[in-house]
């Protein structure tokens, strides 16, 4: 099937602004809902997310820590992923 | 002579008498019967020699039998000790082998238990280990407070360099 040029480039265009778009929003997933303070402290950790903005989602299953998601990026610092890197660890130990 | 009592004429008819009765019992009746004595007697004889070599024949046979008795009593012994050495070497043979299965049966099987042995130690340990997260994390949801995830929040950022 061909696309005509027009429709294909504001496609591309289109495309490219929800990639920034997602980009630009940083999804921090904690176990208890995290005040300002605690989302700009974690956030100065992550000097790239700085200027993006912020969502906080609530996962209890975290138990602890928290989950740092931009477009497809994830940072899991839960107390959930250590332990799941710790039952591999002791699955590969055997 | 005459005084004597003696006719010359029935003396010599008595003679004659004597001569002719002489004549037709030797031709007629003593020939005959002593050819078949002479007859009965060869037969005899024939028969004696005819026992005889029955007997003989029977002794050659019973002689051959006892010595063909003696061959195939010896033939039979020797098969039987041929028949019993094979057997015995076949014997051998099959225990060696039903030996050598058994000793790779027992390998295969002790490779076996040591194999499960392990898998089992494996599952267990993964589920020891699978058992115990759970126990940690089911522990950590039920005793963490909201404070107590803050400092853990609060560790985590003094653990992270900047990135």
């Amino acid at each position: 099937m061909r696309l005509d040029p027009q429709v294909k480039e504001r496609l591309k265009k289109a495309f490219t602004e929800e990639l920034v778009a997602q980009k630009e929003i940083v999804t921090v997933v904690s176990a208890y809902r995290l005040s300002e303070d605690e989302l700009r402290e974690i956030l100065s950790r992550f000097p790239r997310y700085e200027s993006s903005m912020v969502k906080n989602k609530i996962d209890p299953s975290l138990i602890g820590g928290f989950i740092i998601q931009s477009g497809s990026q994830v940072n899991d610092l839960s107390i959930r992923n250590a332990l799941h890197l710790l039952k591999n660890q002791l699955y590969e130990s055997n | 002579m005459e005084n004597l009592g003696i006719d010359f004429k029935l003396l010599l008819a008595q003679l004659i008498n004597f001569g002719l009765f002489f004549f037709i019992y030797k031709k007629f009746i003593a020939g005959p019967f002593v050819s078949v004595m002479k007859g009965e007697k060869m037969k005899d004889a024939q028969r004696k020699k005819m026992n005889e070599e029955v007997e003989r024949q029977k002794e050659i046979l019973a002689q051959q039998e006892k010595s063909s008795k003696e061959e195939i009593h010896k033939k039979t012994e020797e098969s039987l000790k041929a028949v019993r050495h094979a057997a015995e070497l076949e014997r051998t043979s099959l225990i060696a082998k039903a030996q050598e299965e058994s000793k790779e049966i027992v390998k295969r099987a002790s490779k076996q238990i040591e194999d499960e042995r392990h898998q089992m130690e494996k599952q267990y340990k993964e589920t020891l280990a699978k058992m115990s997260v759970m126990t940690v994390e089911h522990a950590l949801k039920d005793f963490l407070t909201e404070d107590m995830q803050k400092q853990v929040n609060a560790k985590v950022l003094s653990n992270l360099e900047k990135k």
